[in-house]
């Protein structure tokens, strides 16, 4: 099917305002997380949009949908400064806010949802719409940059989003141990009791370790650390600190457990008290790997073939518990059963919502 | 454009209806509508918009709300949720041939989950009841509206509220996991989860700061964090405004993520220091109290690094606090300016705008001159991490035309905020206050979007109407005289 770049949101507007009323669009950044969508669509990418604006003393950047988290957090080092976000594979920040995507970090700083503050949408009918904008604060109108986030193309085009960032940490390190899964919960009661500010924990199935962030000046760094040590220690575990320049690469085996190159990624959320309570209960599973953000509520099945059989049964358990699942992930087509365990009790809500920014459903 | 709802209002005779029905199925006690008590509900913080309503529903648990509201919902009865009515932009103002339906009885806080950290409550619950209810898990609910003593979760999460502690955390929708809402069909619907994230679009993110327009929110799932181990506060004073705003960018810049800083100007300084006795030196044009918390180590470090970057932007004098009573005084004073203001004029206007921070210098220098042409006092003190001013425009309500002027001079400030890409609210809410201001901030197709939003979700026009945005009706009218709220006149909370 042919495809339009558009260069410019006022393009993209007048391209979507011409368009027939039956015509369908698929919306595409880099096109690494794309679902099936209808053989006609016309594909509208959103790789012409590709500015960026910082506003370093703002702490603010307007980036166009186009441009790539990689490239974002690149020009944002150069200044010291950084989205907190990371996700496990890069895409399109246009593609990170509508799958809503984050990564370890979530437990400090949220997902991409708490650090947007301001976008620019092209609706199906080419009318623009803008909500918040250079200011971290912000109460006016609809929070419209909210409603595409995990939207997955369906609601609007997302053009430009103003993005709050933080500056780089001076410092980071981390702390590593293997800990089970039914010893997760303990290790949150340390960090509170103990009143240490972890930025990010995320636990892997297949080395069966947790590691633990901090950020900061390096004194604190190393006491936080130090003093997590020992409370992992007192526990009988045997926790080892790691220095920020071994961080990278814990942090890219981990990727690879949770973005597989093939396959599938089931996501669950529920409250982590119950999230932990339902992990003890799965054991280990062939041809199945979970990466857990642990304070944060939230698991990623990972079946890197194309077992499905199992993904389902541990996604119909992950609900029986409390749990809602999505489909992160997936690069080959799954059946349609794996998709009939994305309920959600909003989803009503959001029909009704999109019938009224699309009323002819137009984005798919 | 032809906004707004030509949409079924129910009239008299349906509210009476509604007054039996809700007599019956929730208790005589749940309907006021006496009109003196009725009188009671006439406004909200913003007193100079006032309206009585029509009826008055107090439910006093979650089903007697429901119930009630698919009632008024049935019946085509227009409806405006309020909290403990703090609010300051007007957003619960009543509709005269409406009903409030007050939330201040469903105070219940329905569970804790320390290891997940969080809180889920009834709306209203008041902002600090939560905090102290879960101190001793060494927990804390972040957002810290100077109001806090009074308002409520749900009046938070309406209003996206902030607090001098937001800087470094964030502001209400970043604290709130999940809402349940009935929506203005009478609907019930988890808005968000109770983790950090929840599969499709965030409805729980438009809802937070939807001003009682989408809904009314039911129960609340609050994120909790830990109370830092340790804090330190500093107060550094400037010889102009400029350099205390080039100390904040340096701050930043630096990578230091205070908890709070706060800036006051000179005119500020002068009056909370009369009010308070804190301590604060007045050889200085403005002050900045700095807040950092974390651990000691981290704590420690990081006012060592603050130290340096206010003396490299220029510092004069710093005073830090050694003793937690020292701390208290100087938030004393920073908190103290509702009474401070006072001692300047009987009366004042105070704005919300916000400027994307590196305007600041500017834009000070613009409300002085404002202030000037007005032949006004103006005092600033505000929130400058983020950018959010809160102007006193201060007058004397005896003198002709003075609340006028005032009153001009504070849009005046707005449109000063606007022109530097800013806001026209930080924290307040549009509520009636901005709404016939917001074509000033947004595009006609902006405002068609919002209420294709609003339509989707309340097609009959009936969650808090006339707020938030403009329609043809509204925008004429004029507001009368700002008059202080009873929480600031018994001085338990000042307006910043
Ligand atoms: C002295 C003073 C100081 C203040 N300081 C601050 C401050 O530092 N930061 C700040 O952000 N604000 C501040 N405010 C404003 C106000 O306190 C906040 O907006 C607060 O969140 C309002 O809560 P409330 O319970 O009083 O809400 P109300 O005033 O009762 O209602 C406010 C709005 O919320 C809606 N609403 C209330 N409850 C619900 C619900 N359950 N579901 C849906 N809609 C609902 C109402 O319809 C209305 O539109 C201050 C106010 C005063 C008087």
């Amino acid at each position: 099917m042919s495809e339009v770049s558009p260069r410019s949101i006022e393009e993209a507007a007048t391209w979507l305002a011409e368009l027939g009323p039956d015509e369908r669009v698929r919306i595409v950044g880099a096109g690494t997380n794309q679902r099936g969508c209808p053989p006609a669509a016309r594909i509208l990418s959103t790789r012409g949009f590709d500015w960026v604006d910082l506003r370093a003393g703002d702490l603010t950047v307007a980036v166009g949908a186009g441009v790539l988290l990689s490239e974002l957090q690149s020009l944002l080092a150069t200044a010291g400064l950084r989205l907190a976000i990371d996700p496990v594979a890069d895409g399109t920040i246009g593609g990170v806010v509508a799958t809503g995507s984050h990564g370890a970090l979530v437990w400090r700083y949220g997902t991409i949802r708490d650090l947007v503050i301001g976008a620019t949408l092209v609706l199906a009918d080419g009318t623009v719409a803008h909500s918040g904008g250079h200011v971290i604060k912000n109460v006016a109108g609809y929070d419209l940059a909210k409603l595409v986030c995990g939207a997955y193309g369906r609601l609007a085009l997302i053009a430009e989003v103003v993005l709050r960032v933080h500056a780089l940490p001076a410092c980071e390190g981390g702390v590593v141990a293997v800990v089970a899964p039914r010893e997760l919960t303990g290790v949150l009661e340390h960090l509170r009791r103990a009143r240490l500010e972890a930025v990010a924990m995320d636990w892997v199935s297949t080395s069966g370790e947790l590691l633990v962030v901090f950020e900061g000046t390096s004194e604190g760094v190393a006491s936080q650390a130090r003093r997590l040590c020992e409370l992992l220690a007192s526990d009988g575990l045997h926790p080892r600190r790691v220095e920020a320049a071994a961080l990278a690469q814990l942090r890219a085996e981990r990727a690879d457990v949770r973005a597989p190159a093939t396959g599938v990624v089931l996501r669950v959320a529920n409250r982590a008290s119950r999230l932990l309570t339902w992990l003890t209960t799965i054991g280990r599973r062939d041809g199945v790997s979970v990466g857990v953000y642990p304070g944060a509520g939230l698991a990623d099945l990972v079946a890197a073939g194309r077992d499905v059989e199992t993904l389902l049964e541990l996604g119909r358990s992950a609900q029986a518990a409390g749990g809602q699942c999505q489909l992160r992930l997936l690069r080959d087509e799954v059946t349609c059963e794996l998709r009939e365990l994305e309920q959600s009790p909003a989803r009503w809500l959001l029909e009704r919502v999109a019938a009224g920014l699309d009323p002819g459903g137009r984005f798919v | 454009m032809a906004e707004g709802y030509t949409g079924a209002v129910g009239g008299e005779q349906a509210l009476r209806t509604f007054a039996a029905f809700a007599r019956r199925a929730c208790g005589p006690e749940t309907v006021i509508d006496d009109l003196l008590e009725r009188q009671a509900y006439s406004c909200d913080g913003l007193t100079a918009h006032r309206a009585v309503p029509g009826l008055v529903f107090v439910p006093r648990t979650s089903d007697e709300l429901i119930t009630g509201v698919r009632e008024l919902i049935r019946l085509g009865v227009p409806f405006v949720a309020r909290g403990a009515g703090t609010g300051l932009s007007g957003g619960a103002l009543p509709e005269t041939d409406g009903v409030v339906v007050v939330l201040a009885r469903l105070t219940r806080i329905l569970e804790v989950d320390p290891i997940s950290q969080l809180a889920i409550v009834e709306p209203g619950v008041v902002n600090a009841t939560l905090s102290a209810a879960v101190r001793d898990h060494g927990l804390y609910f972040v957002p810290d509206p100077s109001s806090q003593v009074a308002c409520t979760i749900g009046g938070n999460v309406a209003e996206n509220s902030g607090g001098a502690h937001c800087f470094k955390y964030g502001f209400t929708t970043n604290h709130i996991l999940g809402v349940e809402v009935l929506t203005p069909t009478g609907d019930l619907v988890m808005l968000g989860g109770e983790s950090m994230d929840v599969p499709g679009p965030d409805l729980r993110g438009v809802f937070i700061g939807s001003e009682g327009t989408l809904g009314i929110a039911v129960r609340i799932v609050c994120r909790l964090m830990t109370l830092p181990l340790a804090h330190r506060t500093m107060v550094a004073y400037f010889a102009d405004v400029v350099a205390a705003g080039d100390a904040v960018t340096h701050l930043i810049r630096a990578g230091i993520v205070p908890a709070a800083i706060e800036m006051m100007d000179r005119g500020a300084m002068a009056a909370c220091e009369a009010a308070t006795g804190a301590g604060l030196s007045l050889a200085w044009e403005a002050a900045l109290l700095v807040e950092l918390d974390g651990t000691t180590e981290e704590v420690q470090a990081g006012l060592d690094q603050v130290r340096a970057c206010v003396s490299a932007a220029g510092a004069g004098e710093v005073w830090v606090a050694s003793t937690e009573a020292e701390r208290d005084r100087m938030w004393r004073a920073r908190k103290a300016a509702f009474a401070a203001a006072g001692r300047v004029a009987p009366a004042y206007i105070v704005q919300d705008g916000v400027i994307p921070r590196t305007a600041l210098a500017r834009v000070l220098e613009s409300i002085r001159s404002i202030g000037r042409e007005a032949g006004l006092t103006i005092l600033n003190v505000f929130h400058a991490g983020d950018g959010n001013l809160h102007p006193l425009v201060t007058y004397d309500p005896n003198e002709p035309g003075a609340y006028e002027r005032a009153e001009r001079a504070a849009s005046d400030i707005v449109r000063v905020c606007l022109s530097e890409g800013g806001s026209l609210t930080g924290e307040h809410g549009v509520g009636i206050d901005k709404v016939c201001m917001m074509p000033e901030q947004f595009t006609s197709d902006d405002l068609a979007t919002f209420w294709r939003l609003r339509r989707a979700v309340d097609p009959a026009g009936l969650a808090n109407p006339g707020k938030l945005l403009p329609t043809p009706r509204l925008c004429g009218e004029r507001p009368g005289r700002y008059v202080t709220h009873p929480l600031e006149s018994l001085g338990v909370a000042s307006r910043w």
